[in-house]
C-alpha cells in the first residue's frame, strides 16, 4: 500500500462515495457512477494489500490515551531529532 | 486515533487498519459536523478496483506529505529559528485553534452529537457493569476453591 507510486484521489467519486454510503456490521456499501460498492474488514485488506488483523479499536478523534511525555518521544523518533523538548 | 496507531507502530504492534478504516468511514458518515472526505486517496484506489471511472484523478503532491504543516495542523508548534537540538524545537500539542464561524457546527447538530455520544455512553456503562458482575462472581468462585483446597490440604485434628 505504502509503495503504490499510482495513488490518486479524485473528489466528484469520494463526494459520491460518501453521499451514498451506508455502514451496516462492518460492511461498506456505496453506489458510485453506477457501480455498486461494498467491502468488508477483510476484503479491504485485500485491495489495499494489507492485512486485516491486529489492533482494531476506533478511538474517537480528539481522545488522547498517550501522554505527553510518550507523545514527545513519538515526535522525537518521527522527526529524528532528540533534542527536542516539552516547554515549561 | 492516530496517535494510539504511530504508539503501536513504533512498538511493533499489528494494526488492522481496514477494520479501523471502515470504524472510521461510519463515523464520518454518520457524524452531523462537517468533516473532510477522509481516506480519499485510499476510496480512490477502492473505487478503481471496483472499476469506477474516474473524472478528475489527481496524483500524490509534494503537499500531500507530512511535513511541518502537518506537524502544525495537529496542533504543534514550531518555532523557527531555532537549533533543533536546542530546548524548544517543537512543543506539546495544544488544542488547534477553532476556524472562523462559518465552519462551527450548528447548536442542533451539537446536541445530536451529544445524544449519539451519551447513548455510546450508557451502553459502555451497561457493559461495564455486567464485566463487574462476571468479576464479582469469578472472585467469589475463586475464593470458594481456596476455601475447599484449604480444608482438604490442612492437617487432620490428632
Amino acid at each position: 500500500m505504502f509503495t503504490n507510486t499510482l495513488l490518486g484521489c479524485s473528489v466528484p467519486e469520494l463526494v459520491e462515495f460518501y453521499a451514498r454510503i451506508s455502514v451496516t456490521e462492518g460492511t461498506v456499501t456505496s453506489e458510485v457512477n453506477g457501480v455498486k460498492i461494498e467491502f468488508y474488514a477483510q476484503k479491504l485488506g485485500e485491495i489495499l494489500g494489507v492485512q486485516a488483523a491486529g489492533f482494531d479499536v476506533y478511538i474517537r478523534e480528539g481522545k488522547s490515551l498517550l501522554g505527553k511525555v510518550r507523545l514527545l518521544e513519538l515526535a522525537q523518533t518521527l522527526s529524528r531529532q532528540s533534542g527536542l523538548k516539552t516547554p515549561q | 486515533m492516530d496517535q494510539c496507531c504511530t504508539d503501536l507502530m513504533d512498538k511493533g504492534e499489528q494494526i488492522n487498519l481496514p477494520a479501523i478504516m471502515i470504524r472510521h468511514i461510519a463515523d464520518i458518515a454518520n457524524t452531523t459536523r462537517e468533516h473532510d472526505l477522509g481516506y480519499g486517496f485510499l476510496l480512490t484506489w477502492v473505487c478503481e478496483h471496483f472499476g469506477v471511472e474516474l473524472q478528475k484523478k489527481i496524483g500524490v503532491q509534494v503537499i500531500d506529505e507530512i511535513g511541518s504543516s502537518t506537524l502544525m495542523g495537529c496542533g504543534f508548534n514550531l518555532v523557527k529559528g531555532e537549533d533543533p537540538s536546542s530546548e524548544q524545537g517543537l512543543r506539546t500539542p495544544t488544542p488547534p485553534v477553532p476556524r472562523g464561524t462559518s465552519n462551527r457546527p450548528s447548536l442542533e447538530a451539537l446536541q445530536q452529537d451529544q445524544h449519539r455520544l451519551q447513548s455510546e455512553l450508557a451502553e459502555v456503562k451497561g457493559a461495564l457493569a455486567k464485566e463487574k458482575e462476571l468479576s464479582v462472581k469469578r472472585h467469589d468462585d475463586l475464593l470458594a476453591i481456596f476455601a475447599a483446597l484449604t480444608a482438604k490440604l490442612s492437617p487432620p485434628a490428632p
